[in-house]
């Protein structure tokens, strides 16, 4: 497992790697946004790959000048950038602490970063907490339980689910091209129906009796059933849309707040998440429902980053990549992560 | 914003068009920075600046120290703060880290500084303009870099024995590429045919035998046309001398005592030869072997050569008294000190070092303090000392030892970042007796942003018990929610602070809002509430009367009636609520089937009674609404008559 540490003089709160066309292509691209700033941005940065190079001298060496992650080009950004999406490899979508959304496109060929588009004062208390994007839609939550809907043409928010959640939203993802999932700070997961005409949840789910927040959810990529969380008190807590309220299974992973936890998309046998408490963990396990239920499967827990003393606030995983950002304004980008 | 000034670092200029007529006013704010503002008033402050002419009154926010906010220096802030954390676990697991660890802290600490030095110098290079600022960041960098390593040898490497030399000489070939430069230039230039013609080969020698690196010296003299191997040849007695020069290390199991015998032997055979006139056809060659006799008069000849007094100590302690510990060697400081210029021309710098030449670790820090323009290094360095014991706990003026001082003084130069609470907050944890008190203190100022910033403060204090800052971050989100009308986001906070009084206000004011729309707003977190229902008897009512609500859309009425029914009777209800509970009765009365029963239906009349008694809720509504209120109670007066009448026929 390679791995490469780099210090970015910024405080990162999202990580993405820029989609590629194939998933045999290795990511080489990646985004972050920056919070509790100045002045806070977004930045892309380029990867080399992590092998030696020949130099001049005619020798190999251990590049450790291109492993590096290096600055392409960067945006300005009005507020702390909570939620941050590539929308496809062009498009990055932003949620703002401010309330607005935010359009920005990078421009492969100048290598430049621009604002293209963005949506004000659509969460006026609290701010966006998060966006998840699915073209041409955009969907954005935020800390007053609203939910706003957008088509990337369009001013006006599509559909709004306004105050629907009477505590804060803090993610949210798409399930299907009609139905959405959000978890909020009492421990609720909530799946989402956009053509409804209500602006009632199609389903409730509780992870706990203790309103413990969930902080975090992700889609298992093939039994799209599946629904993982993670918590404030370090557990992931598994979820099959198709029963009823109560949790699959629940795993103490992280000591701390689970602030984000992906599935591999390609692997869907292991998830990673990252917490408050500075580790990254990946999961594995074959999700087999009926073993998962009466507790007898098979789940293995192993650390690609150890307590590295401040909160890990995001992460990403692209083929066998994984991106990871702390509070400690560091970028960690891992090699061989499965 | 103003910039201070640098040349004046403790003068500020403020520009005001109002301070022609009237005196300027200053506030403290968090950290290194005021806010200022004219005013005749002397009783105004900040909050209230009181009007005193028709011109506008500007604030102005001064800062000053904000040099830890350049990119380069929060990466050194957030790099060692890992590092600071780590001797401290270390300090809480073992008690004191041994001096190795101790070392190999030292190590890191000086790594991230050569790291952030070399990204300067890479900036520095890279940019087309040339940049005062990058310039002057990279010589405190540097700076910085030299002390700390001279400290690191002094004060924690230092050897059982007590001998420095080797390291100090080390250190001066690191530092200071003096040697290296003169090599590179006779090696550079063609002009001259051979390195040996060129006129720096000489200095370079010199310096090269002045850093102690002979071998290097016998590769250059090798050089020169002149050079022979046969004996009484001048360059082939210094070429022995030089090889056989004993080098002393504390690792090659030898004694001192041991190496001191064959030293003197040697250094006896230099001065023989010396004298002996082996030299005197080859002027350079006398002055070389000058050298290696550890002669006083040609240190003062080759100043101009060679830097400044302290690589000149080092260099003639290397050849007079190679095993001299560091206690001996501030008896030799004031000498070159003197050819220097004496104490007068000693620059900060000087100072600093001369003072940890002196081994005065105190002085050292107080140096650093006045003329570094940073807290990272007094603070780092005093607080591993700290555990070498060789910080004395003397008090300073704020009554708190020095490594708690410094702390809180480094820590305070961050905080006017909001960025950097995360360090602070690191930092203030690890300062000794009172750090709990300096948390709370600091952990009210952190303004709370949003939620998650609001769930990472509170995860920081549970884990240093402040419970009762964990309150007041509770209290401040609840009452931001109500501000805002998120009665369900105030409730979820009480329940976190487990506040069962501000829980039942919000309960009130739900049901309050029910009575009044007829629609609950706040039913997806009621309904979740769980066992924390229990918390508050009106959260509990609000609880059950949902329950009721639930039974009743289920269309199981008996369950749905007894439960109102036992709402009411348990008097757990507001009285301004039992309007609506009463009418809620009147469908269930409404039905074919009876619900309740002779003894029940009598209860439920005693109820309308008690509230036909208490005028007083009715006094805030309006005429008609009144009107409409004494037409439902009269509708229900009737059903429940009539309710009884079936109830005893049945």
């Amino acid at each position: 497992m390679a791995e490469c540490l780099t210090y970015v003089s910024q405080k990162i709160h999202k990580i993405r790697w820029k989609p590629t066309s194939t998933t045999i292509q290795k990511s080489e691209t990646f985004a972050t946004g920056s919070y509790e700033d100045l002045a806070n941005s977004i930045t892309i940065w380029g990867v080399g790959h992590m092998t030696g190079v020949v130099n001049q001298d005619k020798f190999e060496v251990a590049d450790l000048e291109n492993s590096q992650p290096r600055r392409q080009c960067c945006c300005k950004i009005p507020g702390d950038v909570n939620g941050m999406e590539f929308a496809n490899s062009e498009i990055i979508v932003a949620g703002l602490s401010s309330g607005a959304v935010y359009l920005v496109r990078l421009e492969s060929q100048s290598q430049e970063l621009n604002v293209q588009f963005n949506w004000e004062n659509l969460h006026p208390y609290g701010g966006s907490t998060d966006i998840a994007a699915n073209l041409p839609e955009i969907v954005s939550v935020g800390e007053d339980g609203t939910i706003h809907i957008m088509r990337i043409d369009s001013k006006r928010p599509l559909r709004t689910f306004a105050h629907s959640d009477s505590c804060p939203i803090t993610q949210v993802q798409y399930l299907n091209t009609h139905e959405l999932c959000t978890t909020n700070t009492v421990g609720q997961l909530r799946i989402w129906d956009v053509r409804s005409p209500t602006d009632a949840p199609t389903r409730v789910m509780s992870s706990s009796e203790t309103l413990v927040a969930l902080r975090c959810v992700d889609q298992h990529p093939t039994q799209s059933y599946i629904l993982a969380s993670g918590g404030s008190d370090g557990c992931v807590t598994l979820f099959d849309i198709r029963k009823e309220c109560s949790p699959l299974t629940k795993l103490q992973i992280h000591d701390e707040d689970i602030w984000e936890l992906r599935f591999h998309r390609t692997s869907p046998s292991y998830i990673f998440s990252c917490s408050e408490d500075g580790s990254v963990r990946r999961l594995n396990s074959s999700f087999e429902m009926k073993a998962l239920s009466l507790g007898g499967s098979n789940i293995d827990v192993s650390e690609l980053v150890p307590k590295c003393g401040s909160s890990m606030n995001s992460l990403d995983v692209s083929g066998t990549r994984m991106l990871c950002a702390t509070d400690a304004e560091s970028v960690y980008v891992i090699d061989d992560v499965i | 914003m103003e910039e201070p000034d640098s040349d004046n670092a403790n003068e500020i200029v403020v520009y005001d068009p109002l301070m022609e007529h009237h005196a300027l006013h200053a506030h403290w704010q968090s950290g290194h920075s005021l806010m200022a503002f004219a005013s005749t008033d002397t009783l105004a402050s900040v909050d209230q600046p009181r009007d005193v002419s028709q011109h506008p009154i500007y604030l102005h926010e001064i800062h000053w120290n904000r040099e830890m906010h350049s990119p380069v220096a929060r990466k050194l802030v957030n790099e060692s703060r890992l590092v600071f954390v780590g001797v401290q676990q270390q300090a809480e697991i073992s008690g004191k880290p041994t001096k190795s660890q101790l070392l190999k802290f030292s190590r890191n600490y000086r790594s991230i500084l050569q790291s952030c030095f070399m990204e300067l110098r890479q900036k520095f290079e890279g940019s087309e303009e040339f940049d005062e600022e990058l310039e002057k960041q990279m010589q405190l960098y540097s700076m910085m870099e030299l002390i700390w390593s001279l400290c690191e040898i002094l004060f924690i490497e230092n050897s059982p024995d007590g001998t420095v030399l080797i390291q100090l000489v080390e250190w001066c070939k690191w530092h200071f590429p003096v040697a290296d430069d003169y090599v590179r230039l006779c090696y550079n230039a063609d002009d001259y045919g051979s390195p040996a013609q060129h006129p720096n080969y000489w200095p370079a020698i010199y310096t090269l035998a002045l850093q102690g690196r002979t071998s290097e010296v016998r590769e250059m003299l090798k050089l020169h046309p002149a050079f022979q191997t046969q004996e009484h040849d001048p360059f082939a007695s210094i070429d022995e001398l030089l090889r056989k020069m004993p080098i002393f290390s504390y690792h090659q199991s030898q004694s001192t005592n041991e190496f001191e015998m064959k030293w003197r032997h040697w250094h006896d055979e230099c001065v023989k030869r010396f004298y002996g006139g082996d030299f005197d056809t080859m002027p350079n060659l006398k002055t070389l072997s000058r050298i290696l006799c550890g002669d006083e008069g040609i240190i003062q000849e080759l100043t101009e050569l060679y830097g400044s007094w302290y690589q000149m100590l080092i260099s003639y302690l290397y050849f007079k008294n190679p095993t001299i510990s560091v206690s001996e060697l501030h008896y030799h400081t004031k000498a070159f000190i003197d050819i220097f210029g004496g104490q007068s021309e000693l620059g900060p710098l000087d100072r600093i070092l001369l003072a940890a030449f002196k081994f005065d670790v105190s002085q050292v820090i107080r140096e650093c303090c006045k003329h570094l323009g940073t807290w990272w290094l007094p603070t780092h360095l005093a607080d591993l000392l700290h555990y070498c014991d060789l910080v004395p706990l003397s008090i300073t003026e704020s009554g708190t030892n020095v490594r708690e001082h410094l702390i809180v003084e480094y820590t305070s130069s961050l905080s006017n970042f909001d960025s950097f609470w995360p360090v602070v907050v690191d930092y203030l944890s690890f300062c000794g007796s009172l750090s709990n008190h300096y948390l709370g203190l600091f952990v009210q100022r952190i303004p709370l942003s949003s939620e998650k910033k609001a769930a990472k403060v509170i995860r920081i204090c549970e884990k240093r018990g402040l419970l009762k800052e964990v309150e007041s971050i509770c209290r401040q989100m609840k009452m931001k929610s109500m501000q805002h009308n998120r009665l369900g986001t105030a409730l979820s906070w009480c329940i976190k602070a487990n506040d069962s009084s501000f829980a039942m206000i919000i309960a009130d004011k739900m049901l309050k809002e029910y009575a009044r729309t007829g629609l609950f707003s706040n039913i997806d977190l009621i309904d979740y509430l769980g066992s924390s229902v229990l918390m508050s008897e009106s959260l509990t009512f609000l609880g059950k009367y949902r329950d009721f609500h639930k039974l009743y859309a289920a269309e199981k009425f008996k369950d749905a009636g007894q439960l109102l029914l036992n709402l009411l009777m348990s008097r757990k209800a507001p009285l301004d609520f039992w309007p609506s509970l009463l009418m809620d009765c009147l469908p269930l009365l409404e039905r074919n089937n009876l619900i309740y029963d002779v003894e029940e239906t009598t209860g439920l009349l005693a109820c309308l009674n008690v509230l036909d008694q208490k005028q007083k809720i009715f006094d805030s509504m309006t005429e008609i609404e009144r009107e409409n209120q004494e037409k439902k109670m009269k509708h229900l007066r009737l059903a429940l008559t009539n309710n009884l009448a079936k109830a005893i026929v049945s």
